[in-house]
């Protein structure tokens, strides 16, 4: 009976021998999400299968998006996955996509009228569209609860039927996108908490393994310290300087949750971060779904990746680094212990 | 100049064993919440307990900090009156910002850098700040250009203290970022709501161990949010409650890292809203009524606090732990 247990538990989740548990974190960031399509494909053709079998795939908002597409793929299929979210990212046309103006009266009737600049009626459209294979890896997606003020998580157990609502929910960016009614509640983007959900990663595959040494993680940004220069940011318009706004709290909050992950659990491996080496193309807000746009962060992706597999620093010491630069003045927690 | 002299020796050569600190979270019209929690401080303590060395402030926070930087340690009750006073005088929005001349708000996120001009609140701080900076104090931006938060303190002065405050007082979409020192600045809250972490710092420049560093705290925002039901949520509804339940988010985090990198400062108050405050959910609601609600919320949550509220150290716990549920304590990874 234990041993059929034993069996049926492994079946479930995926373990295959040697007892890894391997989880991919992808954070959020509008249309920089096909830089993290790029940066999967080049993981998935230059490493070894078995290095990039991640049991389960978390995001928030565009990472949602992404971990949406790497849960339609079983464990074993990376290298199908990473091209099929290629694809799907060279599939949009435009922010035609995503998003359009909730009727001919455009932004000035919707910043009174409607609970957002856009609607996202076009996303759920594409989604439904592109997303039909059902779930078949372990996925956890965030979004932020407006009515409970806290933040909240989906996972596969939301069905196959439900998913692309739990992705909505995660993608709703206040102000551009409108927040979701899903489950008796509604919902913001999960980056308005989390960027970079680090510690569902590695909770769920604690499910799986018994011991933090046994457990790799592997992280892919949208938000980088290297942001494309302002010439002149007080001539910003209102969305730009939301949009930087976004940027500037989105790799700072994610860095943070990648120390505090380190903190909370020493011991796992976290193996592979990814993180644009340098400002991506398209607008200072995010939501450049031009092809174009897309094409070139795609391309970012994918060269950032080769980087990092080839000489890429370890992702300690560059949360280290990135905590003694910010914290120059604050005096480093080793010190005052 | 003479009369800075006695003060900048007391800092200096810490002749106090101990080094008060208190810090200021953002949160637009709740300010006056705070103005509340200090008459209730001031009020109820001791003068030694309140004699704070050093306040921190993040935009209405910041505000805050600079009219408790117009006096010096020792006057903490007219600092408190002051600050109480100053916050009556405000009775619209009409003393902290306008529209755009001929520009309405649809038009300004379109053509400008924010829906309204904060020209009024540059005015009105003019007429707070008039007796200069007389005690230490640190507020904190987002530099635009650099991407980084940053501070400023009383070296500024107290002419550029106006334009510090406004760097921090800055919120996008709403109001616009400023230029100051050759940078862009947006409102610090968009990295940091809570600037614990420098409250800790600036008082061990002035003390040798953490065990002689005392810090209050007073938020502008609490857990429990004013509900807001159905499916009539306005784009500003939305980007405020997000903003809130950041603000609180972000803020509980950062005293619970501060906690972790500081476990022996004595983390003594902690004021939190203990219901939904009054006024609109967009807190820009600068109406004399709600002013003296949040004025009053802000004074009987500071008793209530004084005379049996929770630990600091007790309220980060059960946060983290209702938020982070999930995750395995720190402790058990060790």
């Amino acid at each position: 009976m234990q041993r059929l247990h034993l069996v049926v538990l492994m079946a479930l989740s995926g373990a295959v021998a040697g007892a890894t548990c391997r989880a991919l974190s992808l954070e959020g960031g509008g249309s920089k999400g096909a830089y993290q399509a790029g940066a999967l494909v080049t993981l998935t053709t230059k490493l070894p299968g078995e290095d990039i079998q991640w049991n389960v795939v978390t995001g928030i908002s565009t990472g949602a998006l992404n971990s949406g597409g790497v849960s339609m793929f079983a464990m074993g299929q990376e290298v199908e996955m990473a091209q099929f979210l290629k694809s799907v990212w060279l599939s949009l046309n435009g922010s035609a996509s995503v998003f359009e103006n909730w009727n001919a009266l455009g932004i000035p009737y919707a910043v009174i009228g409607e609970p957002s600049l856009y609607t996202t009626q076009p996303l759920r459209s594409t989604l439904t569209k592109l997303f039909t294979q059902g779930i078949h890896r372990n996925v956890t997606i965030g979004a932020t609860n407006l009515n409970t003020g806290l933040f909240g998580n989906f996972n596969e157990s939301v069905g196959s039927a439900n998913i692309i609502e739990a992705i909505m929910c995660s993608a709703a960016p206040p102000f551009f996108f409108p927040p979701q009614n899903f489950m008796g509640s509604m919902w913001a983007d999960g980056g308005c908490v989390i960027n970079l959900d680090v510690f569902s990663a590695v909770e769920r595959c604690l499910d799986v393994v018994d011991d933090e040494s046994d457990i790799i993680v592997d992280v892919i940004y949208c938000s980088g310290a290297n942001m494309a220069p302002v010439t002149n940011p007080s001539a910003m318009i209102t969305s730009d300087v939301l949009g930087r706004v976004q940027n500037i709290k989105s790799y700072d909050h994610s860095m943070w949750y990648m120390y505090n992950a380190m903190l909370a659990y020493p011991n796992v491996n976290y193996r592979y971060m990814i993180v644009p080496s340098q400002p991506l193309a398209g607008s200072i807000l995010p939501l450049d779904f031009d092809l174009a746009n897309l094409q070139s962060e795609l391309a970012l992706g994918e060269s950032d990746a080769a980087n990092v597999l080839a000489n890429g620093a370890d992702p300690k010491l560059q949360i280290g680094q990135w905590y003694a630069q910010r914290n120059a003045h604050v005096r480093p927690y080793a010190s005052s212990s | 100049m003479l009369h800075y002299l006695p003060l900048l020796l007391g800092l200096a050569q810490a002749q106090e064993p101990l080094c008060r600190a208190l810090a200021l979270e953002g949160g637009g019209s709740r300010g006056a919440y705070q103005a509340g929690a200090l008459l209730g401080l001031t009020t109820l303590l001791p003068g030694e307990d309140i004699m704070w060395n050093v306040v921190t402030g993040i935009s209405t926070g910041a505000l805050n900090s600079g009219l408790v930087a117009q006096f010096p340690m020792g006057q903490e009750v007219a600092m408190a009156q002051y600050t109480a006073e100053k916050w009556r005088t405000i009775n619209s929005s009409a003393a902290v910002y306008v529209n755009y001349p001929g520009c309405d708000e649809a038009c300004a996120i379109l053509t400008e850098g924010s829906m309204w001009t904060t020209a009024p609140l540059r005015e009105t701080l003019t007429e707070f700040y008039v007796n200069g900076i007389h005690r230490n104090i640190t507020v904190g931006s987002s530099n635009l250009d650099l991407g980084q938060f940053s501070d400023f303190n009383e070296t500024v002065g107290n002419e550029n203290l106006i334009e510090a405050v406004m760097c921090s007082a800055a919120p996008p979409l709403f109001f616009p970022s400023q230029d100051f020192e050759g940078y862009s600045w947006a409102d610090g809250g968009c990295m940091c709501n809570l600037e614990v972490f420098k409250a800790v710092e600036r008082c061990l420049d002035v003390v040798e161990s953490e065990s002689q560093v005392i810090v209050d705290m007073i938020f502008c925002q609490g857990q429990e949010m004013a509900p807001k039901n159905g499916a009539n949520w306005t784009t500003y509804d939305v980007f405020t409650r997000s903003k809130d339940i950041h603000s609180y988010d972000n803020s509980m985090w950062y005293l619970y890292t501060a906690m972790q990198a500081y476990p022996d400062v004595n983390f003594r108050y902690i004021i939190i809203p203990s219901k939904p405050l009054a006024g609109t959910i967009v807190p820009f609601d600068f109406t004399s009524a709600n002013i003296l609600s949040e004025i009053s919320e802000g004074q009987s949550d500071a008793e209530t606090v004084i005379s049996n509220g929770a630990s600091p150290q007790i309220i980060a716990e059960e946060w983290h732990l209702r938020t982070y549920n999930k995750a395995r304590p720190y402790s058990r990874s060790r």
